[in-house]
């Protein structure tokens, strides 16, 4: 009997374990279903889109041809509905139903809304879709103020975005510190500080109250009595996987569905990767959402690999964050574990010299045990890949602490290599 | 089957660190020339560089994987992993790959890759030392991919098999048109010639005597011709049945002008009786029947070369060969081929044996290499329609013969006296090719 597999979702996670079911077994007779109707796209896109650095005909993840040109059935516009586990079934929207010998689900997240009253019937917009980047666009182009509510990567992005168009911008983030999941406080000084300078407003450690209307415009009141006003609002506060087709089953899966390092669930014959799988930290061991693609790439792969059982699969090592992020021709990211290093790591901030023009860089690396657990950079010549490789792999340092303060590229470089 | 692509190789140990390749690639991004807009990158512990920065183009590309935008892609037909204008410097790629291959280029913030030139990298001109070489070598994998491998898989061959390797490839290459002839010897006993009935090959093959290979081979050409078909005669023989018990037989048929490719299987003794001398061992070498003990060390007289008694038949064509130099026996086989229509085309493959030589099977390409880069085993093919003789391969600067020969457990015990008389018998066979390939 041939085996019938099912992706549900057609994003970095599902298509990576397409290829790796593919690159197995080419006659392996696979579904890919999408709730999109459209050309396939990633989230991560949709703040260029805002800004208009790139055009929603040229964020297409794959084609349909090249999708197809596997041998696979390409199902559009099939937003999941329904799972029979008994059945090994799953029920569509429209009303029609795949049966599965083996489900993979990355259907992924969408934005959603802190509880603050007033907000569900305000005008806020998200940024999860490609109607959500359209219409904070077409919106900006009559707005003079705007109102970011979350200091994250999406809400940073979005500030940036909308001061370019000319709007004024507050961002209001509940911690003391801008992008708290990604960054240490001094790397969000930093940053912070490029985005005061170009006239953003940070609003950090405030805390929304309730949202309120008054005709076009959306008003926030914070806890401490201050009043916001804005033409519009943007909500860039978090997500929430797409488990309500799942309903049914006796697992809870409304933060998430648990996966193994194999990305098996508890249920029979599924697979869950990508921004719906709760899987294990790569430090804590603790399950939560991924949220990147390269995790979910990650995950993709591997689900696919063990659904076909193929034997060169390594198992996942963990969720760890990672993260680019460029801003007003700056450029940082963060790897692994820097916003609360543990007690007995050792945290080093380098030294970024006096030459001129090089005075804004910085580099911060935390090193526990003889090995890095953690690095954030702005503006600093260094490569992400090879550091996050060090950090995976648990890379001894004892002898080279010294020499990686003094030369941290070429020296990450020299170790990873071969 | 996969496909294999051109891979550009460093060897660490040659680069001076110039920086050549770095101007080099810079100056194809820039004018200027800035080595920050340079796509490769020198890796050093203190002076000496140990390794490149460099885009490795993956065969599976994480980079290509986590782009949002869909900007990263690998070509199938090139395997060149590209970035088009789509991109929107997201720079997640360069969280994605560890060799550094994807950086950010700091003259102006974008993230940069190699991308061979398409398929004419300039470092690899640039380059003074030879450090940096562009192998092209996977285009003979893909070649010889497409044309059908004629024999069984899980022959029973010793690991390592020299004569398995020649043995598939030669088949392959001369095609499925082709009657084989294998005498007693280490070819019939992997299982070539069969087992209850069954033979290891898709074309017709048989088991002559050792004595009678070249004769029962003329024959069955002779009987086709006289039908009308055009059908090519191939023989996979020992050096056993074809230097010494054989070399009647053989030498007959090189006299008649016999239409047939020889394919002398040189292991340098009977490997499958028990690794006993045969003429084609060499001096000094540890056979069986040449013992190392404390009169005796190896055997005491030199082999007689036989591809040069064969060209002095008269044959079509006459070639050496190893198969660590597999394109030059791939265009040894179709000229053979070739000249079989019209007579004798014989070829001596030098074929190196684990197990009777005693070195690691994993060796056996590189023994190979060291014999003809020592010179001890020259590649020259003889033509008989312009009457000479030409280096395929010539070493003008030879390796150590130690280098090839003391790694061999047959040669392990040689003294300086025995090495020096090997030198000198490699030199007077260099020196008569020479000689004849000049006249």
């Amino acid at each position: 009997m041939t085996t019938e597999y099912l992706i549900l979702g057609a994003s970095h996670a599902g298509l990576a374990a397409l290829d790796a079911i593919k690159r197995f077994d080419e006659t392996a007779r696979v579904t890919l279903a999408t709730a999109e109707d459209g050309p396939l796209y990633s989230p991560t896109a949709l703040p260029y889109l805002i800004s208009g650095k790139t055009q929603a005909d040229q964020v297409e993840l794959r084609s349909r041809d090249a999708i197809e040109a596997l041998g696979v059935t390409f199902k559009t516009g099939a937003k999941a509905s329904g799972l029979d586990l008994e059945k090994q079934r799953v029920t569509f929207q429209d009303g029609s139903q795949l049966n599965y010998d083996k489900l993979l689900v990355t259907t992924g997240a969408s934005a959603t809304l802190p509880p603050i009253p007033g907000l569900a019937e305000s005008k806020a917009f998200s940024i999860r879709t490609l109607a959500d980047a359209d219409a904070i666009r077409y919106q900006a182009k009559a707005a003079k103020t705007a109102i970011i509510l979350g200091a994250g990567y999406v809400g940073m992005h979005a500030a940036e975005n909308l001061a370019n168009a000319g709007l004024s911008v507050i961002v209001v983030e509940l911690c003391h510190h801008i992008m708290p999941a990604s960054f240490d406080p001094d790397a969000a000084d930093r940053i912070a500080d490029t985005f005061s300078k170009e006239g953003i407003s940070l609003l950090t450690g405030a805390e929304a109250a309730q949202v309120g209307q008054d005709g076009k415009q959306t008003l926030l009141f914070l806890k401490d009595d201050t009043t916001l006003t804005a033409d519009m609002l943007v909500v860039a506060a978090g997500i929430r996987p797409n488990t309500a087709f799942m309903a049914g089953c006796e697992l809870d899966v409304t933060e998430g569905i648990p996966v193994d390092r194999r990305m098996r669930t508890p249920l029979a014959n599924i697979w869950a990767a990508g921004d719906v799988a709760l899987a294990p930290d790569f430090f804590t061991k603790e399950y939560a959402l991924g949220g990147t693609i390269p995790l979910a790439s990650d995950q993709g792969r591997i689900a696919g690999m063990d659904m076909v059982e193929d034997d060169y699969l390594e198992e996942y090592t963990g969720n760890l964050n990672m993260n680019t992020f460029g801003f007003f021709g700056n450029f940082a990211f963060s790897i692994g574990n820097i916003a609360a290093p543990g007690p007995d790591a050792q945290v080093h901030v380098l030294d970024p010299g006096k030459e001129a023009g090089k005075d804004d860089r910085f580099c911060k690396l935390v090193v526990q045990d003889h090995c890095l657990t953690g690095v954030s950079a702005v503006n600093w010549p260094l490569d992400p890949g090879v550091l996050r490789e060090m950090i995976q792999t648990r890379t001894d340092l004892s002898d080279h602490i010294n020499e990686l303060l003094q030369h941290p590229r070429q020296t990450a470089r020299r170790l990873i290599q071969g | 089957m996969g496909t294999s692509y051109p891979t550009l190789a460093f060897q660490a140990d040659k680069c001076d660190g110039c920086n050549d390749c770095i101007t080099a690639c810079a100056g194809c991004a820039d004018s200027d020339k800035d080595p920050l807009r340079s796509r490769i990158q020198l890796i050093k512990t203190g002076e000496t560089v140990t390794g490149l920065a460099l885009c490795r183009q993956c065969a599976e590309p994480e980079c290509v994987a986590n782009c949002p935008v869909g900007a990263l892609s690998k070509d199938p037909d090139t395997g060149i992993v590209s970035k088009d204008d789509t991109c929107i410097g997201c720079k997640i790629c360069t969280l994605s790959c560890p060799h550094a291959g994807m950086t950010v280029n700091e003259m102006d913030g974008k993230v940069m890759k190699c991308e061979l030139c398409q398929g004419e990298p300039e470092c690899v001109s640039a380059c003074p030392h030879g450090a940096l070489t562009f192998l092209k070598n996977s285009d003979i994998y893909n070649r010889m991919g497409e044309l059908e491998d004629l024999v069984a898989p899980g022959i029973s061959a010793c690991l390592g098999c020299n004569t398995e390797l020649l043995f598939r490839h030669s088949l392959r290459r001369v095609g499925s048109n082709t009657v084989l002839a294998i005498p007693p010897g280490c070819t019939a006993g992997v299982g070539a010639v069969g087992v209850n009935g069954v033979t290891a090959t898709k074309v017709p093959s048989f088991h002559p005597l050792l004595t009678n290979t070249a004769s029962m081979l003329a024959g069955i050409k002779r009987y086709y011709d006289r039908i009308g078909r055009d059908i090519t005669m191939m023989a996979f023989a020992g050096d056993g049945g074809t230097a010494d018990v054989g070399f009647q037989s053989l030498s007959g048929a090189a006299e008649r002008g016999e239409k047939m490719i020889y394919i002398c299987i040189d292991n340098e003794g009977y490997m499958n009786t028990g690794v006993q001398r045969s003429g084609t061992t060499p001096y000094g070498a540890w056979t069986s029947t040449t013992p190392v003990g404390s009169a005796l060390k190896g055997k005491t007289r030199d082999a007689k070369y036989l591809p040069m008694i064969m060209v002095m038949h008269n044959c079509e064509y006459v070639a050496t060969a190893s198969t660590s130099f597999m394109e030059d026996l791939y265009a040894k086989l179709d000229k053979a081929a070739e000249a079989a229509k019209k007579g004798m085309a014989y070829i001596h493959v030098f074929s190196p044996c684990p197990t009777g030589w005693r070195f690691p099977p994993d060796q056996l390409v590189e023994v190979g290499r060291r014999a003809v880069r020592s010179n001890m085993v020259p590649l020259w093919e003889y033509r008989d329609d312009t009457k000479s003789v030409a280096f395929t391969h010539p070493v003008d600067d030879p390796i150590p013969v130690e280098d090839f020969l003391l790694p061999i457990g047959k040669y392990k015990h040689l003294d300086e006296e025995q090495l020096q008389y090997i030198r000198e018998i490699r030199d007077r066979r260099i020196e008569i090719l020479k000689n004849i390939s000049q006249t």
